[in-house]
């Protein structure tokens, strides 16, 4: 430090003193290392219930008063950026000038002899007098990059040399970067609005509601200098505003124009997966003389009176969905035509209590990874699939995941349902073989004849008493229709039902008979149903599909028993309708981190690559005539690459001006 | 370093870089400017602003390249040739690659790579074999097969490039997609950097060193393949669709590979530091040296790990809809440049040297390791395309 710095120094509080040292500075940097790890390794900005569940009440409370949900808009996070922001700004006050002064300081009063006190130094004689020796000296230097200056008399000499002032820019530029990219974010931050809280005029909203009802304490007005949000637009709708999401609830920031969706397309690469997302944007804004069309894609957003709107996702923006409603409970009614609207319900009556199907979402590509024929893993695209939640009178709900057309698998053409009771649990698929025509018609007509208690009683007499059913006594019936009961259990509970009605009532020694009994029976009596199943559909003479069909969908009854809802929805018909998510942007502060990006960038490369270098050459003429040449400097960042310029140097200067020594030898 | 007088004084005589050219330069920079040219006259139709500039600098970087370091002509020269001799050998289809010769066991992008792998983990065993043995020759053996394994591995890359087209036209793309891709190139670079630095230290000591992560890398690249098969050539997804992908990647990997080289030349000072061994250790280049290198190279990564995280930043403006979104490969990066950024300045300014950088210099590497890998391993976010 010059002594002049010194002196500041000394009459400045001494706080400043130390938040300027590079102790100081480096602290930071790794306490701003550690502060962003935390970040990274909890997920940030997740609902605050997943938090609850993950981590209890009393932890999660403890992390959210550390404002450890989001860390990097925590106030201690901004504290810390704010302090590396003081902290850099008062080493660039405390540092530059002296610097600039150094800049300008030639350092050419030094005397003669004290160069040799330099920590690199080397002499030699010379022929040329102190002048002609200065000229020839600065010139060689200044082939090699340096500037001189020469001070001479007719005593002697002294040349000053140095190079790579550009350097001490560097520094300049690379910790002013700092400065002015803190800044910038600080612009893009959400500081403001921290104000706005604080004063009470602002607060976000927790409630599932309208944009249009969310209170005036919710909104962010136009003037707003920054913000990032989301709206989700579905197509031929529009909207012209953006949900900006605050800790748990969210901000609604008003838009000076309105972005009107005409489609969205989502593109596939041939094994299925996305290769664009594209959106035909309409933008709808006074200041413009006719509405201006664009279409948005991933890497190529739209920039529209500073606000830019990015492709970010995309969902159901409110398909129309037809199913056909097939009763898996003899209780209630077929329905050929159930109409509805994704994310919205539909009110199914049933004896037991009306059910509502809330919709929840359309795909229309369902890429699924399968075994081939050969064994290896394909990549398939199953199809259009709707997913909707049943949910009862008291609350429950279960998912399910309708495919709307039958997919091969292990050689069986099948409808596939996919249910599962939380939302934490992977998909269980339902497996229903597809009849001839790929519908699930056959499957639910053999339900419905097996359910209805007319026809069980007359299949479970056939079963049991086979031809002679027709002209049996009373009392066979009686007999038989002691049987029917394994039909119902069979349905409710399956295989499993079975076994434990056997357990419950055979004594342990005659169950294996009883047993065997009893599937033998409930075989006869799928067998019977299922040729009146046929019979109904006109085939008397069942082929090889019908009997694979068979095998397929006695696994089905018995996997109906955990379906979980009392009917089977097939999705038949759909309007698609898709949604766009667009991420809405306005970062006035992006201009001031680019400009302080760049300014890093230079300055780097001056601080690393450009040398800097102080060098003196003294020429001094003793009175027995001898010219003695001393030629000095010192190392400042990289004493090795010194070394060796001091070594180049020393030789080529001593080369050109010293004297010929008679024996020619030049050390 | 020589420091005979004569070679001082020849280099005081030397001439800046431009004065020196002889005639062979300025026929290498034409022929650069001649190609590029000759590139956009084919392509130049389907190609948008940003790409053809990109091209234009790619040809006068290399250009200059040539010219501050003479071997990277030949190296382009062979890796060019060799590369579209294999592009014509395969024509419109995947189908020579079975059947012809110099494919199936030479050029396809996949047998290159076997042939890179082989020859840098050979490398490492001739470099410490000479080193054990104290024999020159087997050091020599170390840096050809260094050269010839990087050769290798562009053409890996550059024919991987075109198969990617013929997989399907669809899925083109520059192969520094995945984590497959970017270990090639962090070998090839971390490479380059070394036989850089080999070549101006005059000391091939350290080789085995700098060619022991590339190895660690290579076996990385073996298991990813032969276990995930993740050299399958995948279309990219939509977000990594953009010209910024040619230069963020690149650039960034000139950063961890100069880290992984500076943390192996600190494992050789450390060795070579323990005066009191005799032997295998002060066969190591002088510490003085090791330093000076290690410096050098945390330096270069530096400047290159700055440009790359500003324009990663810019392209996540582009992509994502914000410069900077605390993502957590956002903020690994962050970390390790704020981590060199230490280690420079208590260098730098507080002159610091010895055991403790050199420590700290080996664990930079583990923590851009972490930035590198175990962010995809551990940590899910935007970047999430190069799981594992
Ligand atoms: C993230 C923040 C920072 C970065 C990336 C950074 C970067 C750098 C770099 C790369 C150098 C190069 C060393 C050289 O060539 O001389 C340097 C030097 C220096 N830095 Fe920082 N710096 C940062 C913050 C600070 C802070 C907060 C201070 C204040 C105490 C500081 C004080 C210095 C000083 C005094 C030098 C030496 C300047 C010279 O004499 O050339 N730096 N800095």
């Amino acid at each position: 430090m010059s002594q002049s710095a010194q002196r500041r120094a000394g009459q400045r509080p001494t706080i400043w003193a130390f938040v300027a040292t590079m102790s100081f500075a480096i602290t930071l940097l790794v306490v701003l290392s550690l502060a962003s790890v935390i970040g990274t390794v909890l997920q940030q900005n997740l609902p605050w219930n997943d938090y609850i569940i993950k981590f209890g009440p009393f932890w999660f409370e403890v992390f959210r008063q550390a404002e450890l949900y989001n860390v990097y808009a925590s106030s201690w996070f901004m504290l810390i950026l704010l302090v590396l922001l003081v902290s850099t700004s008062t080493c660039i006050f405390r540092n530059w000038p002296a610097m600039q002064r150094e800049m300008r300081n030639w350092r050419d009063r030094v005397q003669h002899r004290s160069l040799r006190a330099m920590s690199h130094n080397a002499g030699w004689q010379s022929e040329l007098e102190p002048a002609e020796f200065a000229e020839t000296t600065a010139a060689l230097l200044n082939k090699r990059g340096y500037r001189t200056r020469v001070k001479s008399d007719d005593k002697g000499a002294l040349v000053t040399a140095r190079r790579g002032n550009w350097n001490r820019a560097g520094y300049l530029f690379t910790h002013s970067a700092i400065v002015i990219i803190c800044v910038g974010a600080l612009i893009d931050s959400t500081l403001f609005w921290r104000f706005a809280e604080l004063a009470g005029k602002l607060s976000p909203e927790t409630r599932n509601m309208p944009a249009s009802q969310v209170p005036a304490i919710s909104r962010l007005p136009l003037w707003n200098p920054g913000f990032r949000g989301n709206v989700e637009i579905p197509e031929g709708s529009s909207a012209d505003l953006a949900f900006v999401p605050l800790r748990d609830g969210y901000l609604v920031q008003d838009l000076p124009f309105r972005i009107e969706v005409e489609d969205f397309r989502v593109e596939h690469h041939i094994t299925g997966q996305p290769k664009s997302f594209e959106s035909d944007l309409i933008i709808h804004d006074d200041e413009l003389d006719e509405p201006l069309h664009q279409t948005i894609r991933v890497n190529h957003p739209l920039v529209h009176r500073g606000y830019t709107l990015y492709q970010s996702s995309f969902g159901d923006g409110g398909t129309g969905v037809r199913f056909t409603l097939w009763p898996l409970d003899g209780a209630i009614e077929r329905n050929n035509q159930l109409d509805g609207i994704v994310k919205q319900t539909i009110q199914v009556a049933a004896p037991d209590g009306d059910r509502t199907v809330e919709l929840d979402d359309f795909r229309l590509f369902n890429i699924n990874a399968v075994e081939d024929d050969d064994g290896e893993m394909e990549q398939r695209n199953f199809g259009p699939a709707v997913q909707f939640r049943v949910r009862e009178s008291n609350g429950q709900a279960i998912e399910f995941f309708n495919y709307m057309a039958p997919v091969m698998i292990n050689g069986v053409s099948t409808l596939l349902s996919g249910r599962r009771a939380s939302v934490a649990e992977e998909f269980e698929y339902l497996h229903i073989p597809a009849d001839r025509s790929g519908g699930p018609t056959r499957m639910m007509e053999w339900v419905a004849i097996l359910q209805n208690p007319e026809s069980q009683q007359r299949i479970v007499r056939k079963a049991v008493l086979g031809d002679q059913a027709d002209n049996a006594s009373e009392e066979q019936l009686g007999i038989a229709d002691t049987m029917s009961n394994l039909v119902p259990i069979f349905l409710s509970r399956g295989f499993a039902g079975v076994e434990s009605d056997i357990e419950s009532r055979v004594p342990e020694d005659q169950r294996d008979t009883v047993r065997e009994a009893y599937l033998r029976l409930l075989q006869r009596i799928l067998t019977v149903s299922y040729l009146e199943v046929l019979a109904i559909e006109g085939i008397y003479n069942p082929m090889e599909f019908d009997q694979q069909w068979l095998e397929s969908a006695i696994n089905t009854l018995n996997g109906l028993s955990v379906y979980g809802a009392p009917f089977y929805l097939q999705l038949t018909e759909f309007n698609h309708r898709e949604s766009t998510g667009l991420q809405i942007a306005k970062s006035p502060g992006k201009a001031v981190v680019y400009f302080g990006s760049t300014l890093l960038m230079i300055g780097v490369f001056l601080q690393f690559y450009v040398k800097q270098r102080r060098l003196w050459v003294s020429v001094k003429r003793h009175d027995d005539g001898q010219r003695e040449v001393i030629f000095a400097g010192v190392p400042e960042r990289d004493p090795a690459a010194f070394d060796h310029e001091f070594a180049v140097l020393s030789a080529g200067l001593q080369a050109h001006t010293a004297q010929p020594t008679p024996t020619g030898d030049a050390t | 370093m020589s420091t005979s007088q004569d070679s001082l004084l020849a280099e005081f005589e030397n001439k800046p870089l431009l004065k020196r050219l002889g005639p062979w330069d300025w026929l290498w920079a034409t022929a650069m400017v001649v190609l590029s040219f000759n590139t956009l006259s084919l392509y130049g139709a389907v190609m948008d602003g940003y790409e053809i500039g990109i091209l234009i600098g790619c040809a006068l970087g290399l250009a200059w390249l040539g010219w501050a370091w003479r071997p990277m002509i030949p190296l382009s020269v062979a890796v060019g040739a060799l590369s579209l001799f294999a592009i014509w050998l395969y024509g419109d289809s995947l189908e020579p690659a079975q059947t012809n010769f110099f494919l199936k066991y030479l050029l396809a992008s996949q047998q290159a790579v076997m042939w890179m792998s082989a020859l840098y983990v050979l490398a490492t065993a001739s470099y410490f074999f000479g080193l054990a043995i104290n024999s020159d020759f087997w050091d020599r053996v170390g840096t050809a097969m260094t050269w010839v394994a990087t050769g290798f591995g562009f053409i890996g890359l550059f024919v991987r490039w075109r198969e990617s087209y013929l997989v399907h036209p669809d899925f083109g793309h520059i192969p520094v997609s995945n984590l497959y891709e970017v270990f090639i190139l962090f070998c090839i670079i971390t490479a380059l950097l070394y036989l850089y630095y080999e070549q101006k230290s005059g000391t091939r000591r350290a080789g085995g060193f700098a060619l022991l992560v590339i190895s660690a890398a290579v076996g990385f690249i073996l298991w990813y393949t032969f276990d995930r098969g993740a050299h399958e050539i995948q279309p990219l997804v939509p977000a990594l669709q953009s010209y910024w992908m040619k230069i963020h990647v690149p650039a960034n990997f000139v950063g961890y590979g100069a880290f992984a080289l500076a943390a192996m030349l600190s494992v050789a000072w450390l060795l070579r530091d323990r005066r009191d061994r005799k032997g295998l250790p002060s066969r190591l280049p002088e510490t003085a040296l090791l330093d000076d290198i290690t410096y050098k190279a945390i330096a270069l990564g530096f400047a290159f790990f700055t440009i790359a995280t500003v324009l990663g930043a810019m392209w996540a403006a582009e992509a994502w809809g914000g410069y900077w979104s605390w993502d957590p490969k956002e903020t690994w990066a962050l970390i390790v440049w704020l981590n060199y950024a230490a280690w420079l300045h208590l260098r730098l300014t507080k002159g610091w040297r010895g055991a403790h950088m050199a420590w700290w210099s080996i664990i930079g590497l583990f923590i851009t390791l972490f930035a590198f890998l175990g962010v995809n391993m551990f940590l899910s976010g935007l970047h999430s395309y190069g799981e594992l």
